[in-house]
């Protein structure tokens, strides 16, 4: 996935644009993105009310035409679960807390932006964010700012560095301190039958 | 007389230079509430209907399609932009305000601790609150979805949950790069909406509309291709109504015009008796419209249709006066004919007059309208014949005696001679009998759409658009008072937590109310209070959570000051009212109604009202308010009491056939008529058409139209071929004319001109039967 935003970036600095979409092409066909991927993440913020920063573990799954399961292992199990119409949180007592797409107006946009980003949707990003890269092909970083206010006053700008794949995540929380989400081991990887089950459920 | 004559000679005139002076320019009305009574017994509800109807009224909504989203919105805002340059429109929408997810946090964060949402509410009366829970999940969320406050000021996520309830969206429209989209399978749905400069029912306004909408389509087609545009509003039905009924007045008019020429000139030769025939419908008509638009100031469209089908019945006096002159042959003395003429068309025009006037006492503006246009014109066209045909038809007919009228006064003579009581009541009851049948077949229908006009193609528009943004219904709603507002928005939670309970029972997807944007105080406080009891009871124990989990000291501390100090601060509507925050909901609220405080709850998405009328149980303040039900019900009244009025109508008819023919030959004057009245009925149930309102007050006219031809017929004297020719020339433009009504797309007149059609009919085919002579014991 991320493997496609390094190419953006490759051809946005080499400056070719027809060159792009080909090379993009050729990219994406090795990586399936048909296929589930799957990676651990650590997750650290810092804001300015708290007195230290919050750090949580987890793996993360990202099934196209599903959605994206976000498990947090430590220090708490928590697991998010976010596809076009709902967002679910799961407690640790397995209690849900669900929020439908159809109450909250641009729920879907904020979690289709959230599934660009995760999987890597070039196409979606761009048309949400501008886009500016900088570095050089071992490592680079990509510059996301989000094209309308809407989408500010949720989400700040965002900055991905990576080398042979996108290793951290830097987002800018809206109200001051950064959030970093740093993923480990991405790989494709079929849903197991626990996840598929979530992602299908009609809760 | 000769004073009548001039008299009528400059009633005349006038309503004619009336008619001519308006003739492209007829006030014509085209809002279907105008024909409605007002139907609830609540005076508020009638304002909130009224109100809800303006606030959509002077509405177009666009939808803007194309498999590339890109396409669809850059087409939608190149429409938007057309239609602004057309100027036909004093406001076009296309780049929605989206309510900024920051500006809800901020106007509401000050009152954040009155604020809960239901389910929280229950979690923490119920003592199930996990709280350390929910500061987790707060904490390690990762990333915000919708409108969400910060840490420091909702720590446990409450007021995350309050905002995440608020049913900002009652639509399936979701904002996508400042526009609302709606998304299907197969593409998208972009809306544009636009405000009219006027009424939709203005003519000019229509006119003007139409085009910009036309030039503006056929540009963005042009521009964008494979994008399609979709329409809705009341705007284009109300153009299409007024489009259909000029047509179809056209249609009927010129058809009866046609007929009538073709009639009189087969039977009298000459064009005389066409031409003054013609000048008595043309008084007729114009006094009609006259009178109309001086009483009331304007025409419906339904009375326009209507008064053209009212040409074949207006002839017949004319008719009836030629006929009279062709029986009488070179002995033909204008005012001797006349004398003789005058007691037959009298009692017909009286029994006309009757029944008409009958419908003149109907509770429904519509019925009234028609029945005044009726009376008016007929009585003109009977006067203008009365007073002027004989002075303009002082010669004899040059054609006395045609072989038709030689034809039909034999067959008429030796119909006359084989007929016996018998054989006239076997006749009748075997009418009746074939069509017994039908009686089985009859099917009620008494809804309000009977006096629409809704063509397939906006009707099928208007369904595409409802789904793609999953509309609201208009015409059924909750109508909530108080007596100051608090009381109104404590109402308002009573209704709505009926609701709530509903909605888990599938019963209903939603609603809108004003009190789930403006919580009452008392709502505020008792939140509030249970905020202090179960979440906090403790200050220090909290301080130690907030702290121990990360936050700083002065975080803890703020946010517990500010829960001590929150009573202070509570949500008003008023305030509520004046932020651009209420702008989508601020219909619902009617504020001051000089009765009473008042609001509406809009529930959507039931298909069943019952269950909303059951939840308004042991709520004196909640009606429920269903202006197309009351009219439905209103209509199945009206229909049943007219049963009843048609029966006295009946009698008083045969009352004044009795006055002339004595009661027992005055009821079998009748009779046809009367067999016409219960064929109509099923035979029209087997042609598929429904029984309503309409069907009876189409049979009341049956009976006041159908006895003429027997009248005419029996005044017409024995083996008068002329008086059969004139009977059965009279019926048939009558026919023709009511015939021509039954093609209406107008659901009312389509049925009114059906069952007409049958009944007079009936009525004229067994009419000769009334001719029976009545036979001794001497007789063989």
């Amino acid at each position: 996935m991320l493997t496609r935003l390094l190419a953006l970036v490759v051809l946005v600095v080499a400056g070719n644009v027809r060159a792009e979409s080909v090379l993009l092409d050729s990219i994406a066909s090795r990586f399936d993105r048909q296929q589930p991927v799957r990676a651990e993440f650590t997750q650290e913020k810092r804001i300015a009310v708290l007195n230290r920063p919050l750090q949580s573990d987890g793996r993360f799954v990202y099934s196209p035409g599903h959605g994206i399961l976000w498990h947090i292992d430590h220090p708490y199990r928590l697991t998010y679960l976010l596809t076009d119409s709902r967002v679910v949180e799961i407690g640790p007592d397995g209690r849900r807390h669900t929020r439908s797409g159809r109450d909250m107006p641009g729920l879907t946009q904020a979690t289709r932006v959230l599934r660009a980003i995760l999987g890597a949707d070039v196409k979606r990003l761009a048309e949400h964010f501008n886009l500016s890269a900088t570095g050089a092909p071992e490592h680079w970083t990509l510059l996301l700012v989000p094209r309308t206010p809407q989408l500010g006053s949720v989400l700040g700008k965002l900055q991905i560095q990576g080398g042979d794949y996108a290793e951290n995540i830097d987002i800018e929380e809206t109200q001051g301190g950064v959030t970093r989400i740093r993923f480990y081991h991405l790989r494709n990887a079929p849903l197991e039958a626990d996840e598929r089950a979530l992602f299908e459920s009609r809760e | 007389m000769n004073l009548m004559r001039r008299l009528w000679a400059v009633v005349a005139l006038v309503c004619i230079a009336v008619v001519v002076l308006l003739a492209n320019r007829l006030p014509l009305q085209t809002n279907l509430l105008a024909l409605l009574p007002a139907t609830e017994r609540n005076p508020v509800a009638e304002q909130a209907v009224a109100r809800l109807a303006d606030t959509t009224s002077d509405q177009a909504v666009f939808l803007i399609e194309h498999s590339d989203p890109r396409i669809a919105k850059s087409a939608a805002r190149h429409f938007a932009n057309r239609l602004r340059d057309s100027k036909a429109f004093s406001a076009v929408l296309d780049v929605f305000p989206l309510p900024d997810p920051s500006t809800l946090v901020s106007y509401y964060r000050p009152y954040r601790f009155g604020l809960l949402a239901v389910s929280d509410r229950e979690t923490l009366e119920t003592g199930q609150m996990d709280v350390f829970q929910r500061l987790t999940r707060k904490l390690y969320r990762p990333f915000p979805i919708g409108p969400s406050a910060s840490l420091a000021d909702d720590p446990f996520g409450l007021f995350d949950d309050w905002l995440a309830s608020l049913p900002l969206r009652s639509t399936r429209l979701e904002p996508d790069d400042g526009l609302l989209v709606s998304r299907n399978g197969n593409g998208v749905h972009v809306l544009v909406t636009a405000k009219l400069d006027g009424s939709a029912f203005d003519s000019k306004v229509q006119r003007r509309t139409l085009t910009a909408v036309e030039a503006s389509e056929t540009d963005t087609a042009r521009r964008f291709t494979g994008v399609s545009l979709l329409r809705t509003g009341a705007v284009f039905y109300a153009a299409a109504a007024r489009e259909t009924a000029e047509k179809e007045t056209d249609r009927i008019g010129l058809g009866s015009l046609a007929g009538i020429g073709i009639l009189m000139l087969l039977m009298f030769r000459s064009p005389r008796p066409l031409l003054l025939a013609v000048l008595s419908v043309a008084v007729g008509l114009s006094v009609a419209i006259a009178t109309v638009i001086g009483l009331h100031g304007e025409l419906h469209l339904i009375t326009l249709v209507f008064g053209a089908s009212l040409i074949g019945e207006a002839v017949d006096y004319a008719i009836q006066f030629f006929a009279a002159r062709a029986a009488a042959g070179p002995a033909w003395n204008p005012d001797a004919g006349l004398k003789k003429l005058l007691p037959g068309l009298g009692v017909a025009l009286a029994t006309s007059a009757l029944c008409y006037g009958v419908l003149l006492l109907a509770p429904l503006p519509a019925i009234r309208q028609i029945a005044l246009f009726a009376l008016a014109g007929l009585t003109a066209a009977f006067a203008t014949v009365v007073l002027w045909l004989p002075g303009m038809s002082q010669r004899p007919a040059r054609q006395a005696q045609t072989p038709l009228f030689s034809m039909l006064g034999r067959a008429l003579t030796a119909f006359r001679e084989r007929l016996t009581p018998g054989l006239g009541l076997a006749a009748v009851l075997i009418l009746l009998v074939i069509t017994a049948p039908g009686w089985f077949y009859l099917r009620l229908d008494d809804d309000i759409r009977l006096l629409m006009h809704r063509p397939a193609d906006l009707l099928a528009q208007e369904e595409i658009i409802r789904k793609s943004i999953g509309a609201v219904q208009e015409n059924q709603f909750f109508l909530v008072e108080g007596k100051t507002q608090q009381q109104l928005l404590e109402n308002e939670e009573k209704l709505t937590t009926r609701l709530r309970r509903m909605v888990t029972k599938g019963e209903l997807a939603g609603w809108q109310a004003v009190s789930d944007f403006v919580p009452s105080q008392k709502h505020q406080a008792e939140n509030l209070e249970a905020i202090r009891r179960h979440v906090s009871p403790d200050p220090r124990v909290t301080k130690k959570l907030l702290e121990d989990n990360g936050l700083t000291a002065e975080t803890a501390r703020k946010w517990l000051d500010e829960l001590a100090n929150a009573q202070e601060k509570k949500l008003t509507p008023d305030a509520w009212l004046l932020s651009p925050l209420s702008m989508p909901s601020r219909h619902l609220w009617l504020g001051n109604t000089g009765h009473s405080y008042a609001a509406v709850v809009a529930p959507s998405g039931f298909t069943d009202t019952a269950p909303l009328a059951a939840a308004m149980a042991g709520l004196p303040e909640v009606t429920f308010v269903d202006k197309a039900g009351s009219v439905s019900d209103l209509f199945a009244g009206l229909r049943r009491l007219g049963i009843g009025w048609l029966v006295v109508a009946s009698a008083l008819v045969w009352l004044v056939l009795s006055r002339r023919y004595g009661a027992r030959p005055g009821l079998v004057t009748l009779a046809p008529t009367l067999v016409g009245m219960l064929i109509a009925p099923p035979v029209s149930a087997l042609l598929g058409v429904p029984f309503s309102l309409f069907s009876v007050m189409a049979l009341m006219l049956v009976l006041g139209i159908g006895v003429n031809y027997t009248i005419f017929l029996r005044e017409g004297g024995d083996g008068n071929g002329a008086a059969l020719a004139g009977v059965l020339a009279s019926a048939a433009t009558t026919l023709l004319s009511f015939g021509l009504l039954a093609f209406s797309s107008v659901s009312a007149l389509h049925r009114f001109g059906t069952t007409l059609a049958i009944g007079i009919g009936a009525a004229v085919l067994l009419s000769p039967i009334a001719l029976v002579k009545k036979r001794g014991p001497a007789c063989a």
